[in-house]
């Protein structure tokens, strides 16, 4: 048996070369793997870049564009204003213009409807920072915190907040207690 | 996913959030839909608490329960009594701050769909540790665990990447709209040391408006000897106005402020219009504009350095866009200017990636670096065709295809060059190399596949590829990305310069080649056709390439070229359609008359490399 049991033993050194063979091919393999995982990561994450600088410039060209919409929505309202002051400075008849006025003033209420656009009413209400902007507070006969004056108005878009209307708030009849 | 940290700059005015993405921070936008929300915090009669836009637009009507500048107070053992249904609490700074961050915290929350309980939060250069510590205090208070507290200057420099650079000296000037900062750092191995800070508390964009507000009072009441100032109305109109006009005369030499019915007397209602030039707006501001000087200078003193020991300066603060403040500064300090970042968001923005260095965001991102200029190859004429765009993260991959430019061209030369210029004499040359073998074709035919291939280190392999026989060369060029920035920046300069020229010249050799191929096409017609065509057709062709060919030796402009084309163009089609009839009606198929109607001005896919011919062995 002892040519057997050299034989094993024999089997075993090529085993072990073997086993250190297997080894070296699977960490150069692991290192191929890695590598090109790592080219991989960095590709997605530059092409991930390139992406995020594309989106920003469509997303300016995008904007262009629905500012030139709505400029082409206000551009016949000038060219209609530029009709009527031709108009005037031809025959001065101020009763036509201020009549073209009203017109092209309808007009513009249109487009302004037309794009969602409402007045917040700020008659007998009372301030609220939602909707509003205080812009004086004043001692007046009416309730405290509510309207007193608009000094602009305010516009709502399809319920959010375009602009506050710019208010003067009541203080109440007479303020008791002095600001400092 | 990892939870992220968020960046707060959290101002005396103003505050704002932002947040690293993909390696880049993004500011969040709030509920109002705003990019920076106002530090201001009320308590409604109802005792509803209000933070942000809301807590401003009602300060007015509320003034005992309406808090702003708060940051002011940081570390001081004021309180804040509010009085709310009769019933008096006092708050802390802390407790009052914390309410901002609150608010910040819930926005930020909706941005990012998602919890967010840490950040980072950055205080002026000059806070000592109790205000640090309050600070840090409001951050718990609004649920967040401050991750690090880091000075504004500081997070201005990590915002432009400065400390990524070597060893050097930052001066940092941060206008704000109420506030004025100036810090000088020193940076080396990613530590901000800070040299010296100094500042005004009260100086800032909104004196600027003041002033504009004052100087159309003024000139109003000499025009119409109203006085506007006890109008309030009138007065909401002319900040307004004050504000608009200050922000257009960064981009304008002058504006014109316009305000309608303004007012009115007995006489009627009265119009405000006034025309404002920046020059004049700089020498309205100018004496505060100097005191932000002298600090500097106190500062540099200060520091123990002179200009000439700063390597670079960095605006922060939306007052710093106005051109005279950059003037100011470029000519005080010989520094570099960096104004590139949003000067109102590169505060958060470089807490974002403070945030984002703590979470370890910033580590698994290998930060990759962007080709600073256009690569392109020459095409017929010397025009550069670009492959890969400036400014594009790398690595990267791009093709096109590309084909002769002769009949039976053997080989192409494949010239890479880098820049934005048209055209490729005007670039630098990186490297040339031949793919030789094509197959003998018709000029148009081969399809050779051009990739450029930039890797993680810059390093450029170009591939060219013959479809037809798979014959591949490349060529590798070590540093594509790597240029020192003042070339970059000369190159850049130069593209910008000759724009216009560039885009003529290019344009004229496109319509050279057009012509050339025109003539190419139409008297390879007129020989596939032979017979078919009438001789007086064929002596107008022939007359009309003679002409066109005269015209391309004797450089021709532009125009006549595009006419001579024309006409070329009009008669090669005429014979083509001529000869299809005359197949038509003899019934026979002739695919070749067809396929050669000389319509070729258009060739849009493969752009012609120029001949390059190779002596065969």
């Amino acid at each position: 048996m002892s040519t057997k049991e050299k034989k094993t033993e024999k089997q075993a050194t090529v085993d072990d070369s073997l086993e250190l063979q297997t080894e070296e091919t699977v960490s150069s393999k692991l290192e191929i793997e890695l590598r090109s995982t790592v080219d991989r990561l960095q590709r997605l994450q530059a092409e991930f870049e390139n992406y995020k600088k594309r989106v920003l410039r469509d997303t300016a060209a995008y904007e262009r564009r629905v500012s030139d919409r709505l400029l082409l929505d206000i551009l016949p309202l000038y060219d209609n204003l530029q009709r009527a002051f031709r108009s005037y400075s031809s025959n001065q008849d101020v009763e036509t213009f201020v009549s073209g006025i009203e017109q092209i003033f309808a007009q513009f209420q249109q487009v302004l409807e037309g794009k969602g656009i409402t007045l917040i009413d700020t008659e007998n209400q009372p301030f609220d920072p939602t909707l509003h902007e205080a812009m004086l507070s004043v001692p007046s006969a009416i309730d405290k915190n509510m309207i007193v004056e608009e000094f602009m108005p305010g516009y709502l878009r399809d319920e959010q907040v375009l602009r506050p209307s710019k208010v003067s708030v009541s203080q109440g009849p007479i303020s008791e207690e002095e600001s400092e | 996913m990892k939870e992220k940290i968020i960046g707060i700059d959290l101002g005396t005015t103003n505050s704002c959030a932002a947040v690293l993405e993909g390696g880049t921070p993004e500011i969040i936008t709030n509920s109002e839909g705003e990019r920076i929300t106002p530090s201001v915090v009320a308590f409604s009669e109802s005792g509803e608490r209000l933070a942000g836009r809301l807590a401003k637009r009602q300060a007015i009507t509320n003034p005992h329960n309406t808090i702003a500048s708060i940051k002011r107070e940081m570390g001081t053992d004021y309180r804040v009594k509010i009085t709310v249904d009769g019933k008096e609490t006092d708050y802390t700074a802390e407790q009052i701050s914390a309410m901002i961050l609150q608010k910040l915290k819930a926005d930020a929350e909706a941005h990012l769909g998602g919890k967010v309980t840490k950040a980072v939060i950055t205080v002026p250069a000059y806070f000592n540790d109790s205000q640090r510590q309050a600070t840090k205090d409001a951050g718990a208070i609004a649920g967040l665990e401050v991750m690090r507290i880091i000075n504004e200057p500081t997070a201005a420099a990590l915002a432009y990447g400065l400390d990524k650079d070597h060893e050097q000296t930052i001066l940092v000037y941060d206008l704000g709209g109420g506030t004025f900062d100036v810090s000088i750092l020193e940076i080396g191995d990613g530590v901000f040391d800070v040299l010296a800070t100094d500042g005004d508390t009260r100086l800032g964009g909104d004196d600027f408006d003041q002033h504009i507000i004052d100087w159309l009072a003024d000139e109003f009441k000499k025009d119409t000897g109203i006085d506007l100032t006890s109008d309030a109305s009138a007065m909401q109109r002319l900040k307004d106005a004050a504000e608009s006009a200050k922000k257009e005369l960064s981009s304008r030499m002058e504006t014109t402020i316009n305000l309608p019915y303004i007012t009115a007397d007995a006489a009627g209602p009265k119009h405000l219009e006034k025309k404002l030039s920046r020059a004049k707006f700089e020498s309205m501001i100018d004496d505060l504009l100097q005191r932000t000087i002298s600090v500097v200078d106190a500062t540099l003193r200060e520091s123990g350095k002179d200009a000439a020991g700063i390597d670079q300066v960095v605006l922060v603060g939306g007052s710093t866009r106005i051109p005279r403040v950059q003037e100011l500064m470029s000519s005080r300090i010989p520094g570099k200017i960096n104004r590139e970042i949003n000067p109102d968001e590169v505060v958060a923005a470089g807490a974002a990636i403070q945030g984002g260095i703590l979470a370890g965001e910033v580590d698994e991102i290998v930060l990759l670096d962007v080709t600073p200029l256009t690569l392109s190859i020459e095409t017929l004429g010397g025009i550069a065709t670009p492959l890969i765009e400036r400014n594009t993260t790398i690595p990267t991959e791009k093709s096109k295809t590309f084909t002769t430019a002769e009949d039976s061209q053997p080989a192409v030369q494949i010239h890479v060059v880098q820049g934005e210029r048209k055209m490729v004499s005007d670039n630098r040359s990186l490297g040339t190399f031949q793919l030789a073998g094509i197959p003998p074709a018709p000029r148009g035919t081969p399809q050779i596949d051009v990739t450029f291939n930039i890797d993680a280190d810059g390093i450029l392999h170009v591939t060219a590829k013959d479809k037809a026989t798979n014959k591949s060369a490349s060529i590798t060029i070590q540093d594509s990305a790597h240029l020192d920035d003042s070339e970059i920046e000369r190159m850049r300069r130069e593209a910008e310069e000759h724009a216009d020229e560039d885009k003529k010249q290019a344009e004229l050799i496109e319509v050279r080649n057009q012509a050339d191929q025109l003539m190419y096409a139409a008297e390879k017609a007129m020989s596939d056709l032979g017979e078919k065509v009438d001789s007086a057709k064929r002596s107008e062709i022939e007359d009309q390439i003679r002409q066109l060919r005269d015209m391309l030796s004797k450089d021709a402009n532009l125009e006549d070229l595009k006419r001579a084309i024309e006409s070329l163009s009009k008669t090669s089609q005429e014979i083509a359609q001529q000869a299809y009839q005359e197949t038509q009606q003899a019934g026979e198929g002739d695919d070749g008359a067809t396929e050669s109607s000389a319509d070729s001005s258009t060739d849009e896919e493969g752009e012609y490399i120029d001949a390059e011919y190779d002596e065969k062995p």
